[in-house]
């Protein structure tokens, strides 16, 4: 049997877990925190502040706090369904509060995606981008191959202090490197359709258009930040397609 | 009708296509959501092709048109599939947001050439606020909407 003191502990905790992954799985500011207002709502809280910002979280009920720092940013939509399951489910009270906590914790522990298909879904992303910006057929194959490996690239960068941003530059410089050699081994033809194809999975701009709605909805310190890293990614990956191009041009376009 | 231009529509939307159902797997999209959410991101991109090359219509217009019948759509999904619409939004606006132009901008601060990233860079800024107002105006209205029916059916 719990004291109150830990029933209260736990409701905090479940709260602030629950925002806490949707700010690290793309979820906007205004949607963050309607969710812990609707899941303290649910398990039956008085006088709760939710302060949420791309890179923290603050959570007070009743004079008890609890703040936590947001290390790691992607977009895991899928986990942002579930996880909005799980606090409308808490809303009408179908999942008390050891349930939604279990709940909660598989989704965090729920890996997604095996690589093997992330790999496949970045190639196919890649070509059919290239295809849009009028890529030739050899174009497309390129790009598909770029794009293979530069996702399978990609689990290196996982865990190192600023790897989204090494992940981004390495992408650019990989794609723009590899695209350029090939181009000289055979002539495939469009050169930059197959260079812009494979970075574009890198640099869709949705970050830049949550940034905007954030900003919209009101929540103007989030709205900044998000824009500042969606202009640093971007500028990542400029840099490295301008210093993969570069190292092509300096090497004559071959292999050394 | 200009056989070229209708060409060149059906190569792209084969590549919105493509290219918007291999970023649903990276943004790891639940799966019931996947085809829906591309169709609608080729439909949009469609629609704006179409706006803008057969109807000469100008390209902020074809923008905020486009993303206003993607949101829609995403909204009434979000509904019918009791999901939150920005999973839908999220990969269905792919194809349609200016990811290539920041990259054009940002190259442009690296080679050193101003002009274009001043044009390059406001063009991006253009199009990502006319989707931004178009999506939340959607669902803003679809949001007032539902609040609405919900409270006088009680």
């Amino acid at each position: 049997m719990q004291t109150l003191d830990q029933k209260e502990k736990q409701n905090i905790r479940i709260i602030c877990l629950a925002a806490q992954m949707m700010l690290e799985n793309g979820g906007e500011t205004y949607r963050v925190e309607e969710t812990a207002m609707r899941m303290a709502g649910g398990l039956g809280l008085e006088d709760v502040n939710v302060v949420a910002f791309p890179t923290s979280i603050f959570v007070n009920v009743d004079g008890r706090s609890r703040i936590r720092r947001i290390t790691r940013r992607g977009t895991n939509t899928s986990r942002l369904a579930r996880i909005n399951d799980v606090s409308r489910r808490v809303e009408h009270g179908e999942l008390n509060a050891d349930e939604a906590e279990t709940a909660l914790n598989a989704i965090a522990n729920d890996p997604g995606w095996r690589l093997s298909t992330l790999i496949v879904a970045y190639g196919v992303s890649a070509a059919s981008f290239a295809l849009l910006f009028g890529g030739t057929p050899g174009s497309l194959l390129a790009a598909l191959a770029v794009g293979m490996l530069v996702q399978a690239v990609q689990p290196l960068f996982a865990h190192m202090a600023m790897g989204t941003l090494l992940f981004n530059f390495c992408g650019g410089f990989l794609t723009a490197l590899l695209c350029q050699i090939a181009s000289h081994v055979v002539s495939y033809g469009n050169v930059n359709a197959a260079i812009i194809g494979g970075i574009m999975p890198l640099l869709t701009g949705l970050l830049m258009t949550t940034a905007v709605r954030d900003t919209m909805y009101g929540d103007l310190i989030s709205g900044i930040a998000r824009a500042l890293e969606a202009l640093l990614l971007a500028a990542c990956v400029a840099l490295g397609v301008y210093v993969g191009l570069k190292t092509a041009i300096m090497t004559g376009g071959l292999p050394l | 009708m200009n056989t070229v231009i209708l060409h060149q529509i059906l190569l792209h939307s084969i590549g919105a296509f493509g290219g918007t159902l291999g970023y649903a797997f990276l943004l790891n999209a639940p799966m019931n959501t996947v085809l829906p959410a591309s169709l609608t991101g080729l439909l949009g991109y469609v629609l704006y092709e179409v706006m803008v090359n057969l109807l000469g219509q100008g390209m902020i217009f074809s923008y905020f048109a486009a993303t206003v019948v993607i949101a829609v759509i995403c909204e009434i999904a979000a509904r019918v599939m009791r999901m939150p619409s920005t999973i839908f939004l999220l990969t269905a606006l792919v194809p349609l947001v200016p990811g290539y132009t920041f990259y054009c901008a940002m190259l442009a601060i690296v080679e050193h050439n101003g002009q274009a990233f001043a044009s390059y860079g406001l063009e991006a800024v253009q199009i990502v606020a006319i989707i931004a107002v178009g999506a939340a105006v959607t669902s803003t209205l679809f949001r007032a909407l539902t609040v609405r029916r919900r409270t006088s059916a009680r």
